[in-house]
């Protein structure tokens, strides 16, 4: 480490004008690499384009896969000791639509290239160890057992289950506890050898590593990765769903969604200026300023677009004691009439342009968010021109160009209302 | 589409000189210097992108207050920024906002924070708005009335729906009583209700003073123009009022062993030791105690997961929290989630047990290496955020605890011996009385 050092010092005393590249490694667009080689750290994310819509008949499979794979024991240690011992981390996630590992390590090439072979021997390990199958599952089943008990989680259970009903995002990453009590090793590796593909693999590095290095490592991490092919993402239409849960709790937790686009149709940053205004940039929104600045009915109000690859939504999301929530689904329902008509002045637009595009040039302002950022590229498939289309298509933005999109691309006839929490009579 | 891109986001590289042995020093980018008014200025260089933080910390949080008065240092937080003299209700934001910053503030036990996350060429502005709130806040009843209606959500979404957050409450609550860290920050459900205008008022005057505070400028920024801005908007402030620093103590008595039932699924096990405030002088044997916690439970590979969840399968999980610098006496909670038909009480047999004295004779020399591994590269991962770079700062120098202790924490701690180690896990741990709490499911 010492030598890593010392080399390090060099480097750092320059003054160093930089404008960090994106580029793919090795003629891959799906192996993505920034050089940043202020901090003596290197990232990297290892992402599978299948989560938990991939666990067909057996829900929570990819997330026990994921947890008894990483927990493997190789050469008679656990894998994630061999991280611990050298001050590496490890994590690792299961959501609907990927599986993500991720490793942050000081940036000694050597070592990263031992951690990257243990973890390719846990990924691809021949059996499972019947211990550590059982543990996983009784810390998944007792994760959802608890879930039950979170308004928050049941809230998202409901939405799974009635937006997406009979599709493979209806349920959610952990699965339930009859299927993981039915799960076998034999189901983990069967459905590793089908997901651990490279139709499915991206892999996005940041940091104090050179090219070349990046090129090494990736070969490392997927020797062991099989050619078969992508499973599809499912297509879905969401419908219009009011539901309310009953639960035993202070507060009453509130969704609205509303039927959108992806994150490449190119309405996207007419709503992005739209959902600013509207609820995404907290106080000054509308949404907190009727909810949470006139009334103090909430804490937390916010709107949010989630977009897929092929679809998406406009999310609104609040929590307020019991007694309330009548009321402010009212507020919101106004509120989202306001966004339908967007009666909106030019110069609020003009300064909400230039209020996000100045965030923008702020955004990547670490190693982390600068990984965040270009795996949320690569996984979007979006244009390496990124940080220069999003400027451009923004600057583009106007009331009338909002209005169209938001006449095109938000199904507004098609509103979904979601509680959960005690009702009040 | 060429598959090589500029990034337009100008990452000038001008960071720290790198030190030896894997340690970033913040020594090397950091000035520190006093106004006449006693504000104390922290400047910390990063230009690794445009953006700067200014931050300001008031010596204020829960632990000032007193049973009765609970929560009124997170309450004024809200109040500051429902405007001044000079601006209404939500302007502050707003300005932050329309220069496409961000902004939010914090309260704790023992500080009240504020930043803005702007471009570096917006920092004055920001100096001007924080050091306006300083000295010109307007507390307006009905504005109190709402925000207060809005503290009280927050209470219950992040306390009264949350079991284990009421849990943790219960127990700072049981070690000692409505005093010090006991208290919790955002104060009791009545205490927030009966909160008055006069309150706040005599809250914010004896606390929100220049020589109780500390501004934190961390980023991209050029220097003589920053302590320029700051010597043009703070240094006319005056220290207006006497700080209010002495309160007394209620009497409390801990019970050593309690339960709680709550909707969960499975009972949860807490075994809290009570350990006294941070001293310089103890700094090394404190550093000692982080690394034995560390040995015990600082990874998924420490003792407590290898040998409670993977060994004995009597675990699920397994848990430690431990603030190296309180500023009060508070508490090294043990703890975690007993698996399948194991009971509570054998449970925490077993986690005693982990502290035994031949358990703690038995930690190797290639644990504690494991330990000092993660704090070296811990001395560089914190680097990765200015953002953090000014809390770490920040949450020491308010507890009048110099910025300088973080450069040495590295040195000091790679320098700890087996030995140190072993003492502090008996003096902390084994021979030291434990609180015992049980989270069960309600029947």
């Amino acid at each position: 480490m010492r030598v890593l050092i010392l080399t390090a010092v060099i480097f750092f005393s320059q003054v160093i004008n930089a404008t960090p590249t994106i580029e793919p490694i090795g003629d891959n667009n799906d192996y993505l690499y920034v050089q940043l080689n202020a901090l003596p750290i290197v990232d990297i994310n290892l992402s599978l384009k299948q989560g938990s819509i991939s666990d067909g008949v057996m829900p929570g499979l990819t997330n026990l896969m994921l947890n008894s794979l990483m927990a493997s024991d190789i050469n008679n240690k656990k894998l994630i000791s061999y991280f611990e011992n050298v001050g590496a981390k490890l994590s690792y996630s299961v959501n609907k639509e990927t599986v993500s590992i991720s490793i942050r390590s000081l940036s000694d090439i050597d070592q990263i290239m031992k951690l990257l072979n243990l973890l390719n021997q846990a990924l691809f390990i021949e059996t499972i160890d019947n211990v550590n199958f059982n543990l996983q599952k009784d810390k998944i089943i007792r994760a959802i057992s608890e879930s039950k008990k979170k308004v928050s989680s049941v809230l998202e259970s409901s939405i799974s289950e009635k937006l997406f009903n009979e599709t493979p995002l209806s349920h959610q990453p952990l699965g339930t506890e009859q299927s993981i009590m039915r799960i076998t090793k034999k189901d983990i590796t069967i459905h590793r050898d089908k997901i651990f593909n490279f139709d499915n693999l991206e892999i996005n590095i940041v940091g104090d590593i050179t090219l070349k290095d990046s090129k090494r490592l990736i070969g490392q991490l997927t020797n062991k990765f099989s050619k078969n092919r992508l499973i599809p993402f499912p297509q879905y239409h969401i419908n219009a769903v009011e539901h309310h849960t009953e639960f035993d709790s202070t507060q009453s937790h509130l969704a609205v969604i509303i039927p959108a686009i992806s994150r490449t149709n190119p309405d996207y940053h007419n709503l992005l200026v739209a959902n600013y205004i509207f609820g995404g940039s907290g106080f000054g929104s509308w949404l907190m300023e009727e909810i949470r600045q006139k009334r103090g009915l909430s804490y937390s109000v916010y709107s949010y677009l989630s977009t897929y690859q092929d679809s998406g939504y406009l999310r609104i999301s609040l929590q307020t004691k019991n007694e309330n929530i009548s009321l402010a689904k009212n507020i919101i329902r106004e509120q989202i009439d306001k966004l339908k008509r967007f009666d909106v002045d030019n110069s609020k637009i003009k300064s909400t342009k230039e209020s996000i595009l100045r965030g923008f040039e702020m955004r990547a302002d670490t190693n982390r968010k600068i990984l965040n950022l270009i795996t949320s590229i690569n996984y979007m498939n979006l244009e390496l021109s990124y940080f220069e289309d999003y400027k451009n298509l923004l600057r583009q933005v106007n009331k009338e160009s909002i209005q169209a999109a938001l006449a095109r691309s938000v199904d507004f006839e098609n509103i979904s209302v979601f509680t959960v929490g005690k009702q009040i009579e | 589409m060429s598959r090589i891109y500029q990034i337009t986001i100008f990452l000038v590289v001008l960071f720290a000189t790198f030190i030896t042995d894997a340690s970033i020093k913040f020594s090397e980018r950091l000035e520190e210097y006093s106004l006449e008014n006693g504000l104390k200025v922290i400047l910390i260089e990063d230009k690794r992108s445009p953006a700067v933080i200014n931050s300001i910390w008031y010596r204020v949080g829960s632990s000032n207050e007193v049973k009765g008065k609970t929560g009124i240092s997170h309450i004024l937080e809200h109040m500051m920024f429902k405007g001044t003299n000079k601006l209404g209700p939500g302007e502050f934001s707003s300005r932050v906002k329309e220069m496409g910053g961000t902004d939010n503030a914090f309260t704790s036990k023992d500080y009240t924070g504020y930043y803005q996350k702007v471009h570096q060429e917006d920092l004055e502005k920001c100096i001007e708005l924080e050091s306006d709130r300083m000295i010109n806040l307007k507390l307006d009843e009905k504005q109190i009335e709402k925000e207060i209606n809005v503290v009280k959500e927050e209470r219950r979404l992040r306390t009264d729906d949350n079991p284990v957050s009421k849990t943790f409450e219960k127990i700072m609550i049981n070690a000692f009583g409505m005093n010090n860290y006991g208290i919790p920050i955002i104060g009791t459900m009545e205490d927030i209700e009966n909160t008055t205008k006069k309150d706040l008022q005599s809250w914010y005057d004896s606390y929100y003073q220049p020589r109780n505070a500390i501004v934190i400028i961390a980023g991209n920024f050029d220097k003589s123009k920053a302590k320029k801005y700051i010597a043009k908007y703070y240094s006319s402030i005056k220290n207006d009022k006497p700080l209010n620093l002495k309160k007394p103590d209620f009497n409390y008595t801990s019970r050593s062993f309690f339960e709680v039932q709550e909707d969960i699924s499975k009972p949860i096990v807490f075994i809290s030791f009570k350990k006294p405030k941070y001293s310089n002088e103890k700094h090394r044997e404190l550093y000692a105690l982080d690394l034995f916690i560390e040995i015990m439970d600082g990874g998924y590979s420490s003792r407590l997961t290898e040998n409670l969840v993977n060994s004995k399968k009597i675990a699920l999980d397994t848990f430690i929290s431990n603030d190296t610098y309180n500023q009060h006496d508070s508490l090294i909670i043990i703890g975690g989630t007993p698996r399948g038909e194991v009971s509570s009480d054998e449970f925490i047999t077993h986690v005693l047990d982990e502290f035994s004295s031949v358990s703690i004779d038995s930690i190797s020399q290639e644990e504690l290496d494991s330990a000092k591994a993660r704090v070296k590269s811990n001395s560089v991962f914190k680097f990765d955020s200015v953002f953090y770079q000014a809390m770490q700062v920040g949450m020491l120098e308010t507890k009048n605890i110099s910025w300088e202790t973080l450069d040495r924490y590295y040195t000091v701690s790679e320098s700890i011996t087996l030995d140190e180690i072993k003492s502090v896990g008996k003096s902390y741990i084994l021979n030291n009385k434990p609180l015992v709490t049980v989270l069960r499911p309600k029947q």
